[in-house]
């Protein structure tokens, strides 16, 4: 093979690789909102299952507060905002979860090493899914008009489908991980060595 | 007639990307509390991040910590190009106070140009080419010259947030006037509710 496909495999890893970190920090602060969430809500009984506006006040002024008031500036809007503050490292996350498979489909045509059934697998099984991540993902980084319908979407999609996207998204990023750690025994740990040994003499 | 319907379209995209920049500042709000782990609070062996191939507690920490920047910034970025799109429709809604701020970051293009990459690399991935590279390098010095890259950013936040209040409150006109004038009158209940200070309904500077 030839040394600069080599060396861009190495740069496609540590892309990689520290997309994955990225990833993984953000479901932690994901993680860390959920619980903050389900803590300031049970400080009071929400009306019913679905919150209305009302619930929404609520959880916002009890946000609010626990943030400190004023310095969040998040004090005279809409319900969604507080939703955003709770759910949207989960949001940054499916993102993220987009542009790992976005960025494998482009590698794995470059160089068979890449190659991973268990991804194409679950590319394949999960196919409307991934289409959904590219729309949101989209409208959260191009802002357009249709922006709120393609958000309602999959959040609807999100409520409403019998795969639960957050099952969908831990497998993914797990399946990512594995990924990574084969393909480093496969051939990138020696060319990182190699690379390595070079820049240190 | 056709003015005035472009005026219209005009005044209703502003106002889309105005609460798309609040969606995007709430996230960033997300990020931003509580989400750093201190290496000297924190106990090292309590800590199992699950990063691939990091061992040590310590160099896990610093790459959680250097990841949620990176997207703090990737964010911010986010904002702010919702703001420069809203006056780029609607130049009076340009805030002198914000860019008071941003001349204090130099080459402003540089600046952003820097933001933007970091959006790019988290978001797509992307390997930066040369010149991406060039404004990534005064993006990080610009930071260490004002005091780093937590201090700029919660500068800039604070500013952003500081411009969308003058939008709610009426110093920079995002919504019709029919709007202001309900939250004029409705505007002190909600204030008691949560128990802060009444602010006045502002009249639009003039021009």
């Amino acid at each position: 093979m030839k040394k600069s496909t080599k060396i861009k495999q190495l740069i496609e890893y540590q892309l990689l690789l520290q997309h994955s970190f990225h990833l993984r920090s953000t479901l932690h602060i994901a993680h860390d909102r959920y619980l903050q969430f389900e803590k300031t809500i049970q400080d009071f009984e929400p009306s019913d299952a679905l919150f209305r506006d009302d619930d929404w006040m609520k959880i916002q002024i009890q946000t609010s507060k626990e943030l400190g008031w004023f310095s969040t500036k998040m004090l005279l809007d809409l319900p969604q905002e507080i939703k955003q503050y709770h759910f949207g490292p989960q949001q940054i996350a499916f993102c993220l979860l987009y542009a790992m498979i976005e960025k494998y489909k482009s590698i794995m045509q470059i160089t068979p090493l890449f190659k991973d059934e268990n991804i194409d697998k679950y590319c394949y099984e999960n196919n409307q899914f991934i289409k959904l991540l590219k729309d949101f993902r989209n409208s959260i980084l191009h802002p357009r008009y249709d922006n709120s319908k393609k958000q309602v979407k999959f959040l609807e999609e999100y409520n409403n489908s019998d795969k639960p996207f957050l099952s969908l998204l831990i497998k993914g990023e797990v399946l990512f991980k594995n990924f990574l750690q084969r393909i480093w025994h496969l051939g990138i740990k020696e060319q990182w060595e190699v690379t390595h040994d070079n820049t240190t003499r | 007639m056709t003015i005035q319907r472009d005026e219209e379209m005009d005044s209703i995209k502003v106002r889309n990307i105005f609460w798309t920049m609040r969606m995007n500042l709430a996230t960033l709000e997300a990020f931003l509390r509580k989400s750093f782990i201190s290496p000297t609070l924190q106990k090292a062996d309590e800590i199992e991040l699950g990063f691939l191939g990091i061992q040590s507690k310590e160099d896990q920490i610093k790459i959680h910590n250097q990841s949620i920047m990176r997207i703090q910034i990737a964010l911010l970025f986010q904002a702010l190009d919702n703001y420069f799109e809203m006056i780029k429709i609607n130049p009076e809604l340009r805030d002198q106070d914000l860019n008071a701020i941003l001349d204090q970051f130099g080459n402003i293009d540089e600046f952003i140009g820097g933001m933007r990459t970091i959006r790019n690399c988290i978001f797509h991935i992307q390997n930066p080419n040369q010149r991406e590279k060039q404004s990534l390098a005064t993006f990080d010095e610009v930071c260490n010259q004002k005091g780093g890259s937590l201090e700029v950013l919660c500068k800039l936040r604070k500013a952003l947030y500081q411009f969308t209040e003058k939008c709610f409150f009426g110093e920079l006109r995002v919504f019709p006037n029919h709007v202001y004038d309900m939250m004029e009158n409705e505007k002190p209940e909600i204030l008691e509710r949560f128990g802060i200070r009444k602010p006045e309904i502002k009249k639009p500077l003039s021009k």
